[in-house]
């Protein structure tokens, strides 16, 4: 049974024009997300996982610009949209929950006042009705004693609460589309996981589609149903959850898996195999692939050509010129 | 036998709440609570626990940068609890510390071999010539080229930075490095390099870590031995694979379980925790732990437990936790 398509970006660029030069944030990119789907994207800082995000809710500032391209949803391009028809679509169709809590909320408005604006604003109810709702919401996402904590600031909150009220917040609307960005990346491992617990039932009560954006690959690999990996602005592989992991092709996602301390071998205090050097600087990018300074695998082809982002198996694709071919014993949780 | 380089009895540091006209204390802030642990010559002992915990007071209290309110810091057998600054001097050379974050730690008005010869200026190591050729060898040591010399802080990545820190730790020839989150600022490629470096040098200058960190799987790589933490005091204390085999306190069980694994097929049984971490200046009674543990009992509010040897150097404050390993958990009903 093929799901219904939700969004689908197509060669997205986001540019930022400097005084330096023109940075490429988001350069080109695609990606599918379906109903009810929950959509990872990973990578690490500067691939422009999270101006992706902006783009979407055309929120990114100057100096960055969209450069091209059409982000489809629900059938219609959001870049067409006028910025009133998209204030209607932010936080009732699209709704985003941000990394840090305390920043994404407001210090002198209670939190109860908060969620409820969002209803107010998006839906046909009088403010009794919001507040009730409200109140609910603030139960759903397990905030203890909701009638309470309705009137308390941001600032008496701890930071899982505040994250649970900025949840309530995004899903109060009944979104067809979350966007979380590094939602958890502030918040202790044990809270943590009291969040994503939240999310996963969240997202199958209410039947949202997730785009969830980490630089964690432990994180996509329990919440994604499909990974998009990016490396300087660019997919350079994408597939369902279970075949990054196992299969990861790009010598990239390769390196990155198989650097990551493990949990289960007995060989600790061994020498990690680290991918050698570091990201490039973004005024002054590599000719060719952008990973090739830092590839194992490089040839002249990859120092002079960009590969494409194509399929190499169904479902599977992958933007090498020399994709990995043993990737046995990488995942090791 | 093994030789303690380190010894921490009965530690505590708290911190004034102050407040009123005159700004006095009106309570006080338990960040390490009754925390006593040794540290053997040439491992790298570490604690864990989430923010709030203690774990960094700890690391400050013992280096002397910040003073203990009680108990006593004992270093190669000599009680420096009571050590002036000018005493602590000549102890410093010694006893070396790298901080987390990489931006705030380097002076960015000095360039990086000013940055790394100023410990050796401090204690009069050498005449400048000699000092020069010191910090040179500390940045090939570090994987940083000799040319970067003259250049800035700003001029380089998170990863780099972290290396100008090290090379500034180790150019005394420290005996004994506490290492403050050390890789928690960096991307995962570069996370994996940092750590092989510090893995690295602890083989090469015969070096003692105190390692401070919050991700467990990195813990789990690079320890001998494992402190847990939870709201200032030490909840269990094991060798590394002992304490993942054979978590024994319920905070650790919970804590470990709550680790994101990056492997999309292994559904873990999580034991989701209850709650926040309540505030260290009212903690709870008896059992710090006991408002989110399962298994609590009356006894658990009642006393509180001390952290005993259950048998071949594992240790664990908890009441159920018997002798020899044997747990009598029963849940709350």
């Amino acid at each position: 049974m093929e799901k219904e398509l939700l969004l689908e970006i197509k060669d997205l660029k986001t540019y930022f024009y400097t005084d330096d030069g023109i940075v490429k944030a988001v350069d080109g990119i695609n990606l599918k997300l379906h109903k009810n789907e929950v959509l990872g994207l990973v990578g690490e800082s500067g691939c422009g996982k999270s101006v992706a995000s902006l783009s979407i809710l055309r929120l990114v500032d100057q100096p960055g610009k969209n450069a091209g391209g059409e982000i489809i949803f629900k059938g219609e391009d959001l870049l067409k949209k006028s910025e009133e028809e998209m204030r209607k679509i932010r936080g009732s169709e699209i709704a985003m929950i941000f990394q840090e809590p305390m920043t994404a909320l407001n210090p002198v408005y209670t939190i109860g006042n908060q969620v409820m604006e969002a209803i107010l604003i998006h839906q046909d109810v009088n403010e009794e009705e919001a507040k009730k709702k409200t109140v609910e919401m603030l139960d759903l996402v397990g905030i203890p004693d909701p009638e309470e904590r309705f009137s308390e600031y941001p600032h008496e909150m701890s930071g899982g609460m505040r994250q649970r009220a900025m949840i309530a917040m995004a899903m109060s609307c009944n979104p067809d589309l979350l966007i979380s960005d590094e939602a958890t990346t502030a918040l202790d491992v044990t809270i943590q996981a009291q969040i994503l617990e939240l999310m996963k039932d969240l997202q199958k009560k209410i039947e949202t589609a997730i785009l969830f954006i980490t630089h964690d690959l432990a994180l996509v690999a329990e919440m994604a149903d499909t990974v998009a990996v990016s490396y300087m602005g660019k997919i350079v592989e994408l597939s369902n959850t279970k075949t990054v992991f196992k299969d990861p092709r790009h010598p990239y996602t390769y390196g990155l898996l198989k650097s990551i301390p493990s949990l289960i071998t007995k060989e600790t205090k061994q020498p990690l195999p680290a991918i050698e050097g570091m990201i490039p600087s973004p005024y002054n990018m590599p000719k060719g692939c952008y990973f090739h300074p830092r590839c194992p695998f490089a040839t002249d082809e990859c120092r002079k050509n960009m590969p494409e982002l194509k399929e190499i198996e169904p479902g599977h694709q992958v933007r090498c010129f020399h994709p990995v071919e043993n990737t046995k014993g990488v995942s090791k949780k | 036998m093994k030789k303690s380089i380190l010894e921490v009895k009965n530690l505590k540091k708290y911190f004034p709440v102050v407040g009123g006209v005159f700004s006095k204390p009106i309570a006080w802030v338990k960040a390490v609570d009754d925390v006593s642990f040794s540290i053997f010559e040439g491992e790298t002992f570490s604690l864990v626990g989430e923010s709030g915990s203690g774990k960094t007071t700890i690391g400050k209290t013992i280096l002397k940068l910040i003073e203990p309110t009680a108990g006593q810091i004992i270093a190669e057998g000599i009680d420096i609890t009571n050590y002036s600054a000018s005493e602590m001097r000549p102890l410093r050379r010694d006893m070396q510390i790298i901080f987390q974050d990489p931006y705030g730690s380097l002076n960015p008005r000095l360039p990086v071999g000013e940055i790394i010869r100023e410990p050796l200026v401090v204690h009069r190591v050498g005449n400048k010539k000699e000092q020069e050729e010191r910090v040179v060898d500390a940045m090939n040591v570090v994987g940083l080229r000799p040319e970067y010399l003259h250049r800035y802080p700003h001029e380089f990545s998170g990863g780099q930075r972290q290396r100008i820190g090290i090379a500034r730790a180790i150019v005394l020839n420290p005996k004994f490095i506490v290492a403050d989150e050390p890789v928690s600022a960096l991307d995962a490629s570069i996370q994996s390099q940092v750590l092989n470096l510090l893995m690295d040098l602890q083989q090469k200058l015969s070096l003692t870590y105190l390692f401070v960190a919050h991700n467990l799987a990195v813990v789990r790589h690079v320890s001998d031995r494992i402190g847990v933490m939870y709201l200032g005091k030490l909840m269990e204390i094991a060798d590394t694979m002992e304490l993942f085999n054979n978590p024994l306190h319920p905070y650790t069980q919970a804590l470990l379980s709550a680790i994101p694994i990056p492997d999309p097929e292994i559904k873990k049984e999580r034991i989701i925790l209850e709650g926040d971490i309540p505030s260290p200046i009212n903690p709870p009674s008896g059992c710090v732990f006991r408002t989110r543990c399962i298994y609590a009992k009356d006894i658990c509010r009642e006393k509180i437990p001390q952290l005993a040897d259950i048998g071949s150097g594992h240790f664990t404050a908890c009441h159920f936790v018997k002798k020899g390993g044997k747990t009598e958990f029963t849940k709350k009903s």
